[in-house]
């Protein structure tokens, strides 16, 4: 059996899904109706396809019928085509020469009393379904090496775990960290909430372990400069900065440091300590090497100093080399993970809380390394003003968070902190009075209301209320905090000795020069994003790369580790793998067609940029080359191209025009021809039939990957043809934000049918007959409702004004298409 | 159409509802208020919920509204960036149309409306001025400025303080 060999014998099978479809449906007649369509060589009608015996059936049908395409209609496609291709395939045909007809959810289900309607059109989306088929090819899915190793960006608590997890499993791991030492914010914690674990305690085993693995190679104060390539596959180049000590033979004795007569302040102590200009961020700092600051070292060029190498010297170990310079690492890797945590937001910013302008205002992250033992000032409290023990400490909460002047999200775990860190003040100092000003609590989560009643039993007072402003007494420099306590209905004002500022948690400097590099998205505030907030939290837009940690958005360090655990697992899906398989409906440029091609001087760069997954590139003067493994088939360079050059896989032009000529046979002035996106809006049409939701039965759907996949040719050939009214729907794209599962595919789909319908118009077909609407896979109802509200429409203009207005457009329409499409004959063959 | 459905209605009007929506009672704008300070019954957050909770006629029956001293300190600090104050002086004007107006402030917008004065010049201050070296006070374009008041609903404009002395509106 040849399955290249043109049309072929195709085989229909009509399922009646009990009484799902036959309850409405007259499957027999439809079953020989398919048989009457050309290349049909053998249709039937079946209780339940899905079902072993239908299965068997159809697998029986290729092997002794020798069929070479199998149309099954039944449910939506986005039910069971994976079973049916999977049927095909075990019978020994391609399983991309399958197709299904969707006369369930999209049929009987929302027609169940439009009688010989429904019956019409389930003709129609057999037809439709038929018509496809005999221009399938055959597809092999595309297979990638995988490069058995991973990147991990960023070694906080979050990335740390990722890295021991992949390692665990015996996988190779990249750690970058920017930072001399890996640690993060949990690095500078004194305790955690709820349970007060000594935080360097619980993670400074993490980090030496990480120190320790062989299969774990640690990056530390570098940065990650570039990445090509794609799932499986991915070439890294890092630049590490200059330690200027040789790590084999620094044994950290700190000699080089006593000697140093620079002194900075400590980034780690948050400038509330100093350091020398060759220095150990922190004493369980992993790598524990010394390094040398250049920014702020007198003596490197020109040789002005050289203590530290003289003092170096002198201790034997040699380690210290001025001479040092950058160093560019390149690598191979599967996967990557980020893990590039979070800011805090800079506190003078907000100027009516006073930081950097009252000496006693202060950040938590400041009160933070105070508490800590091993922090500046020993573990002691004292005002930065005069030295003094405070009688009373105020914290404020929210301070940039939950505003929209500033961050309008909730960083959700100050209100624990902050309890945190009152527990701890009130622990070392009993008489210390506490106030807490908040605007709503959030404790939830395990432990955590139980420690916020424990903070209460301590004697620290809550007051409900935002802070409008704190001003000092500048006799004393004590605080005055004004704000309304709401449980009282008053405003009020409390004198404090220091007021310590909750800032927002925002995204770590320099994450959106890294998304850049990888190619993935951030969310409105900046944080990157998640491929799906329910079901793909770890996964990003690019295939092969996750995220965790607060990279992804503020969360605490148990979400954070057990997000970092996650994205290990992600990636050891890939990674445990010799191959990847990526679905072969990709795009594909001809290079006899692409305009750079043919003409050297065109530059033409369209689909390089419609292509949000760099997927697209194109050597100067020479025909631009889709990257398979990189394409994530939503067909939208394919619409845009203006010579046609592209092919989208499963979803060709002739594929797609095949159809709409199926589709559009009978009394097109009477149709409603709708364009849906697989995933939002077709799943939409699937919602509604499930919910039972009727509407008109003259519309008519085409399943396309994306919004983005729908060619101008497309909506002029089906006004060619006839039809009434035009549909073109996707994932939904509002001021809220954009659902496009192919990033921004719904944004050129939006601007290319408002640029048509403008033409349209000056054709003189009415722009209202061309929809350009947003739904989603939760709006049934919606799809059910613009369906009903379209044929409304269409019965106002009336068949007669429909063919008149398309019979005047009718020349133009078909000058434009043989213009612009490589196959006239596909679309005249109407006519 | 009466005061209470007018704020109902501003309170109903869409993008209005949705800038409200955004209050979620944190207290700055009563912690920053000056008057709140010294008169701790005024309440401005309380406002805002009154309005969200509807209790539309309690506002405009309360003498608290006019207690606001257009300091904007309100507006300036919302985090949710509803203008507040501008608030408040709709709630002053949609009081002073149910009839909810001290008198006093009542008489001053009369005289205002009628001279161009809110306070009489006495003879003495005048005899004061001319003493001191000051120059005559300059007459005021009452015809001019009663285009002004007509052209910006005044409450003072005497067709107004009418219908506000009987309780109906215009």
């Amino acid at each position: 059996m040849d399955q290249d060999s043109g049309p072929g014998r195709i085989g229909v099978y009509v399922c009646h899904c009990g009484l799902n479809i036959a309850g409405t449906l007259d499957c027999e007649s439809l079953a020989k109706y398919a048989s009457t369509l050309p290349n049909v060589h053998v249709a039937r009608d079946n209780r339940y396809m899905c079902a072993d015996p239908g299965q068997a059936l159809i697998k029986k049908d290729i092997k002794e019928l020798g069929l070479n395409r199998v149309v099954v209609a039944a449910c939506s496609p986005r039910m069971h085509e994976p079973t049916f291709r999977k049927c095909v395939s075990e019978a020994g045909l391609n399983p991309y020469l399958f197709e299904m007809a969707n006369i369930r959810e999209h049929c009987s289900w929302c027609h169940p009393h439009a009688g010989d309607l429904a019956n019409e059109k389930a003709r129609d989306l057999v037809a439709s379904a038929v018509a496809k088929a005999r221009h399938l090819t055959p597809l092999e899915e595309i297979e990638v090496g995988v490069e058995q190793r991973a990147l991990v960006i960023g070694g906080g608590v979050s990335g740390i775990q990722a890295v021991l997890d992949l390692s665990d499993i015996g996988f190779e791991v990249y750690l970058v960290e920017r930072e001399p030492s890996i640690g993060g914010r949990m690095a500078q914690l004194d305790k955690t909430f709820p349970t007060l674990d000594c935080s360097i305690c619980i993670l400074g085993p993490l980090m030496v372990d990480v120190s320790r693995r062989s299969n774990v190679k640690l990056l530390a104060y570098s940065e990650v400069e570039r990445v090509d390539g794609y799932v499986g596959n991915f070439r890294v180049t890092v630049t590490r900065r200059p330690h200027y000590v040789d790590p084999s033979k620094c044994n950290a004795c700190g000699e080089c440091a006593k000697v140093c007569p620079v002194e900075v302040p400590n980034d780690f102590e948050v400038g509330l300590g100093w350091r020398k200009a060759i220095y150990t961020p922190f004493p369980q700092a992993v790598p524990s090497t010394y390094v040398l600051d250049d920014k702020s070292c007198l003596g490197l060029v020109p040789l002005a100093c050289s203590k530290c190498r003289e003092a170096c010297d002198k201790s034997g170990a040699q380690a210290i080399n001025y001479d040092a310079r950058p160093d560019i690492v390149e690598f191979k890797v599967g996967t990557i993970i980020v893990a590039t945590g979070y800011d805090l937001l800079d506190a003078s910013a907000i100027r009516e809380y006073g930081y950097g302008v009252y000496p006693n205002v202060m950040t938590c992250l400041e009160l933070e390394r105070m508490i800590n033992a091993a922090g500046p000032t020993g573990g002691k409290i004292i005002r930065p003003s005069d030295g003094k023990t405070p009688k009373r400490v105020a914290f404020i909460q929210c301070v940039g968070s939950r505003d929209e002047r500033w961050r309008g999200y909730c960083s959700g775990f100050c209100c624990m902190y902050t309890i945190k860190n009152a527990v701890l003040l009130k622990d070392h100092y009993p008489d210390l009075e506490i106030h807490i000003f908040y605007v709503d609590m959030r404790t939830t989560f395990k432990g955590y209301e139980e420690f916020y009643r424990r903070a209460r039993e301590m004697g620290i007072k809550f007051i409900r209320g935002k802070p409008a402003e704190v001003s000092e007494d500048p006799t004393t420099s004590n605080l005055v905090v004004f704000s309304e306590n709401q449980l009282t209905g008053k405003a009020m004002s409390l004198e404090a000795e220091i007021v310590v500022l909750s800032q927002s948690a925002v995204p770590r400097v320099g994450t959106d020069k890294l998304t850049r590099t990888l190619n993935i998205m951030t969310d409105g505030s900046g944080f990157l994003l998640e491929a799906h907030p329910k079901l793909k939290p770890i996964d990003t837009s690019t295939s092969g790369i996750f995220i965790c940690g607060c990279a992804q958005g503020p969360k605490d360090i148990p979400f954070s580790v057990a997000q970092g655990s996650a994205a290990a697992a992600r990636a050891a899906r890939i990674l445990s793998r010799d191959k990847w398989l990526i679905e072969p409906i990709v795009a594909s440029v001809s290079r006899d067609l692409c305009i750079r091609g043919r003409d050297p001087k065109a530059g033409c760069q369209i689909c390089i940029t419609r292509c949000a997954f760099k997927a697209i590139g194109a050597e100067k003067e020479q025909p631009a080359m889709v990257n398979p493994a990189k394409c994530q088939g939503c067909g939208t360079c394919v619409a845009e191209c203006p010579h046609n050059a592209i092919t989208q896989m499963h979803f060709t032009d002739e594929q797609i025009l095949s159809q709409i000529r199926e589709l559009l046979r009978n009394e097109p002035e009477k149709k409603i021809l709708a364009f849906l996106c697989n995933w939002c809006s077709y799943a939409g049409a699937d919602l509604a039939g499930t919910s039972r939701f009727e509407y008109p039965p003259n519309v008519r759907t085409v399943r396309v990957m994306c919004s983005g996949r729908v060619d101008r040719d497309f909506l002029m050939a089906a006004f060619m043809m006839g039809a009434g009214m035009v549909l073109v729907s996707g994932c939904r794209l509002t001021e809220l934000g954009n659902d496009c599962h192919y990033i921004s595919g719904n944004v050129w789909a939006k601007k290319r049918v408002e640029s048509l319908r403008r033409v349209l118009e000056g054709m003189g077909i009415s722009g209202e007959r061309l929809r350009l609407e947003w739904i989603s896979a939760a709006e049934g109802q919606k799809f059910a409702e613009l369906i009903r509200n379209m044929d409304d429409k269409l019965k106002t203009f009336g068949p007669s004004k429909i063919r008149e207005e398309n019979d005047r457009a009718k020349a133009n329409l078909e000058r434009m298409l043989r213009h612009t499409t490589p196959s006239p004959q596909v679309v005249s063959a109407r006519t | 159409m009466g005061a209470t459905e007018k704020l109902r209605a501003l309170a109903e009007e869409e993008s209005f509802r949705k800038k409200l929506a955004g209050c979620y009672q944190c207290g700055m704008c009563t912690g920053g208020c000056p008057v709140a300070h010294v008169k701790p019954d005024y309440n401005p957050r309380r406002m805002l919920e009154a309005i969200i909770l509807g209790q539309y006629d309690e506002i405009l029956s309360s003498d608290l509204v006019w207690l606001c001293t257009s300091c904007h300190s309100c507006l300036e600090r919302c985090p949710q960036r509803i203008e507040v104050s501008g608030l408040l002086v709709e709630l002053r004007n949609l009081a002073a149309e149910s009839g909810n107006v001290p008198k006093l402030l009542l008489e001053r917008a009369k005289r205002i409306a009628e001279t161009g004065q809110s306070t009489p010049i006495s003879k003495a201050s005048l005899v004061w001025r001319e003493k001191l070296n000051l120059a005559p006070v300059s007459p005021v374009n009452v015809e001019e400025l009663q285009a002004i008041l007509q052209a910006t609903k005044f409450p003072g404009w005497p067709e107004r303080t009418r219908s506000h002395a009987n309780g109906t509106t215009s």
